[in-house]
């Protein structure tokens, strides 16, 4: 498959923020893909999207902007499904 | 906002007696109560809003790390706990890992802004190895602390 690069920002709906479910979610997403994903909000990057511990760096805030970068044959895919996800509102 | 403002240090608990997940978040709670932090007609409200959380996903993120935290009426500031697990816990964690060090987190429920700062930092240190090889063999609260402070640069 050929290599992508695929660009994607988002804003964080969720009233709670980047928080710790989303974090893990998004890392097991990233873990099912080839393509390496790296987050970005503001001046803070997650250079590893399938560490949680990276996301949670993130200290992505309600309405923070939030770019996904994902690099690799599957990257389209990767960055819809992470979109999804960071872009969803949960509760707990 | 640092680990030690928001973590109790006379509920730290350097060797977990419990094995499970109920066990272990509710020796937690119960330190916290010891403590006077919660009141002791809020603990099965507190140990049943965590585990809620629990079923929603498991908070052990890896890295024999959880980090059970939850919302809650019954208190008016961010408190915490740490533990250590010297046998290690099955936290059902998503590396199918034991959990070894917990962090738990009880929020108000209007304190989004501090909550997320919280795991923000709590992750930042924990996702440093050796902070988590000396948690780990660490026998006693005031070790723990000791290695909190020292990791925030504050020793």
């Amino acid at each position: 498959m050929p290599q992508q690069r695929v660009v994607r920002t988002i804003i964080i709906a969720d009233q709670q923020g980047l928080h710790l479910r989303q974090a893990v979610e998004c890392a097991q997403a990233a873990g099912r893909y080839q393509s390496q994903i790296i987050l970005v909000s503001g001046e803070r990057r997650a250079e590893n999207c399938r560490s949680p511990f990276e996301i949670l760096q993130l200290g992505a805030g309600y309405g923070a902007a939030v770019t996904i970068e994902a690099t690799g044959p599957d990257a389209e895919q990767a960055v819809e499904e992470i979109a999804a996800i960071l872009s969803r509102q949960t509760s707990h | 906002m640092r680990i030690s403002e928001f973590v109790v240090k006379e509920a730290l608990i350097p060797n977990l007696m419990q094995t499970t997940k109920e066990g272990v978040i509710r020796e937690m709670v119960e330190a916290l109560k010891r403590t006077g932090h919660i009141k002791a007609s809020q603990v099965e409200s507190i140990v049943k809003a965590l585990l809620k959380r629990e079923q929603l996903g498991s908070t052990g993120i890896g890295h024999g790390v959880a980090i059970p935290h939850t919302k809650h009426e019954g208190v008016d500031r961010l408190i915490g706990t740490v533990a250590v697990s010297h046998q290690g816990v099955d936290f059902q964690s998503i590396d199918n890992e034991p959990v070894y060090i917990f962090v738990l987190l009880i929020s108000p429920i209007d304190r989004t802004g501090e909550h997320l700062r919280a795991l923000e930092n709590v992750t930042r240190n924990l996702r440093n190895e050796t902070f988590c090889r000396f948690l780990r063999q660490a026998t006693t609260a005031e070790e723990i602390w000791e290695l909190i402070l020292e990791a925030e640069g504050s020793a």
